[in-house]
């Protein structure tokens, strides 16, 4: 028989049943037969008398925390905000809607796939269905290109002369894009091997006859990167023309999305998922598919429908051991150490990016939640299916012993340490799995009155 | 008849016919109970205040689906929740941007050693935070119930509508929080004339 919790008397059954009931009985919702039948057991028994005491007491202790009051201003910030979503005219409301939902239109690109480069091949056509989340095989597979991917693999010990010479620039993302694409890939020729002006010569995107189109960034060598005939924006009859343009302007990039069934991810790799806070995670997606493109690497992105402040874009990649460090580089001057991270994951082997997808999934359940609680409806939280336990990388400037610091450097992150200091790395010794996540700081409490 | 006199159902089919001052007069009834239940929801002042404004900007828009059957605070209620879940889901999947954490510190990824004991901070003299902490520790389903009921007083029938649950459901639930609070908030009652 169970003891009863203050290590008195045996509890009885007749306690448990009663006990259970306390809250009711407390409440005035118990019906007068069973209320007195409580209390002639609690008149006889002490330790039910103590809980029903100590219950009581909690009950109290919460009802009794003093009240906060709305602030100072709040009824006028409600009519401020609901002045701001409504308008005399539905068409003027409908404007006012699309205004405010420009600056996060990119991030909403309620459909937006994936987004993916692919070079010296023209995409294949297919019919406009595009998946929510639609995955591509193979990105980029360092075997693909036969011959130039041996070349490339051989470069290893290229990059670190060509960074030390380059010296580590740290520029904002708007600065960055200003750049011009010649001298960005001019940079990552001399720093990866990759030779910039070539043809990549094939692209293991589409052979699966899933792939129904590509996106990629064109920039000196568009010909050679993007294949004839580019495709163009215009040509999706989408309803997320609008996130396109957004994604688009004040650079020529080109998209489509693709359909596919899953990624395959091979065995061995290294995962790995790099984050960065940016101001503007769209310019700094760019960059990044501009880096990668320069070394030969396929991008798919995919760009987080979000709300408020933590929306954000994905970049895919899955990068050859050659060509790893010469990435890394380029990733570090992104944003200054503080808005950068590095994570190892282990997902499990062919499942890191599935991984990650199924947590979007997750993340759209939540959204669309959101959306029919906005209409007043009760809703039930989307259960999570994959959790991602992620090995944390201490990036910040070293606060521990210089011991300490000595051995975190040398453990997993050692790559990312190369690279921040321009060193050689020599890089991973197989292909990493890389997710880059692109994101929007939270805003200060000022600008989210 | 002045606004002030009127009841919430009247308030609420004029704002429904586009009297935007009877809402305002809906907000000015009901503006301290949502924030004070969603404060102690949440936890934090402002992310209190944004939530709350939330809920109001919600009410409004979706005024004509109020169909009268419940009482207008108990429906707000309903929205209410639905936003501080919302809340809960983004601050949940929000990534952390820098963990300081050691490389490979498992510690880091514990959430028993995340969870502090709030009575840590009611020897410091801070009795009502470690009460608010204790709350905050609950699960959010038995937070939600007993904030519901024993901070804003709903019955067991409203919190039915409420959280959208049997009533059976409403009665384990609830004992289910109030024991949890009970063990985490005995040690402050030590010393007190209990039996």
């Amino acid at each position: 028989m169970r003891k009863d919790a203050a290590g008195g008397e045996p509890m009885k059954a007749e306690c448990g049943q009663h006990r259970e009931r306390f809250g009711e009985y407390l409440d005035g919702e118990m019906p007068e037969a069973d209320r007195n039948a409580l209390e002639a057991h609690v008149a006889e028994c002490a330790e039910c008398r103590r809980e029903l005491n100590l219950l009581h007491q909690t009950i109290r202790t919460v009802a009794e925390l003093p009240k906060r009051s709305a602030p100072a201003g709040f009824g006028e910030r409600v009519a401020r905000s609901i002045a701001a979503g409504r308008a005399p005219a539905e068409g003027r409301r409908l404007i006012v809607l699309c205004a405010r939902a420009l600056p996060v239109a990119a991030m909403l690109a309620l459909v937006l796939g994936l987004l993916v480069y692919v070079p010296g091949r023209k995409p294949t056509s297919g019919p406009a269905e595009v998946r929510h989340l639609a995955m591509a095989r193979r990105v980029a597979e360092p075997e693909a290109s036969g011959a130039r991917a041996a070349a490339g693999e051989a470069v290893a010990a290229v990059p670190a002369e060509a960074l030390r010479e380059e010296g580590i620039r740290r520029l904002s993302p708007v600065a960055m894009m200003r750049e011009d694409a010649s001298q960005l890939a001019d940079r990552l020729e001399r720093v990866t091997g990759f030779p910039a002006g070539a043809p990549h010569a094939r692209a293991p995107l589409g052979e699966t006859g899933a792939v129904r189109g590509v996106a990629g960034v064109r920039g000196r060598d568009e010909r050679e990167l993007l294949g004839p005939p580019a495709l163009s924006w215009r040509e999706l009859e989408t309803p997320e023309d609008e996130s396109l343009r957004v994604l688009q302007a004040g650079v020529p990039f080109v998209f489509t999305q693709v359909a596919s069934e899953r990624f395959a991810e091979p065995a061995g790799r290294a995962q790995q998922v790099f984050t960065v806070m940016a101001e503007e995670p769209i310019a700094v997606m760019r960059r990044t598919v501009a880096v990668a493109n320069g070394i030969g690497v396929a991008a798919a992105l995919r760009v987080e429908p979000e709300d408020k402040d933590d929306g954000g874009v994905d970049v895919f990649l899955t990068v050859p051991a050659a060509r790893y460090d010469g990435l890394l580089k380029e990733l570090v001057k992104l944003a200054p150490p503080e808005k950068q991270s590095l994570a190892n994951t282990d997902v499990g082997s062919g499942e890191f990016f599935e991984a990650m997808l199924a947590n979007y999934a997750f993340y759209k359940g939540t959204r669309e939640a959101d959306e029919k609680s906005k209409e007043g409806q009760t809703v039930a939280a989307p259960a999570r299916s994959t959790s991602l336990a992620f090995g944390a990388v201490r990036t910040t400037p070293e606060t521990a012993a210089p011991a300490e610091e000595a051995r975190r450097r040398a453990g997993r992150a050692r790559y990312y340490w190369a690279a921040r200091a321009g060193g050689p790395s020599n890089g991973p010794a197989a292909p990493v799995s890389l997710v880059i996540r692109i994101q929007k700081p939270a805003p200060p409490a000022e600008a989210r009155r | 008849m002045g606004e002030a006199s009127r009841t919430d159902a009247e308030l609420v089919a004029l704002a429904h016919a586009g009297d935007v001052e009877a809402f305002g007069r809906l907000v000015e009834r009901n503006q301290h109970y949502v924030y004070n239940a969603v404060y102690n929801l949440v936890g934090d002042e402002r992310d209190a205040e944004d939530i709350a404004q939330d809920v109001f900007v919600k009410a409004y828009r979706s005024i004509g689906r109020f169909e009268g059957r419940s009482k207008f605070s108990t429906w707000l209620y309903g929205i209410m929740l639905n936003s501080v879940r919302s809340f809960w889901r983004r601050r949940t999947r929000r990534p952390t941007l820098v963990q300081d954490a050691a490389e490979e510190d498992e510690s880091a990824r514990d959430p028993a050693a995340a969870g502090r004991n709030p009575f840590e901070e009611s020897v410091r003299g801070e009795r009502v935070e470690a009460v608010r902490a204790a709350i905050a520790q609950l699960d959010e389903d038995l937070r939600e119930i007993v904030v519901m009921r024993d901070i804003r007083g709903l019955s067991y029938e409203e919190l039915a509508d409420v959280l959208d649950l049997p009533d059976g459901t409403v009665k384990s639930r609830l004992h289910r929080a109030r024991s949890a609070l009970k063990e985490l908030l005995e040690p402050i009652f030590d010393g007190m004339e209990l039996a």
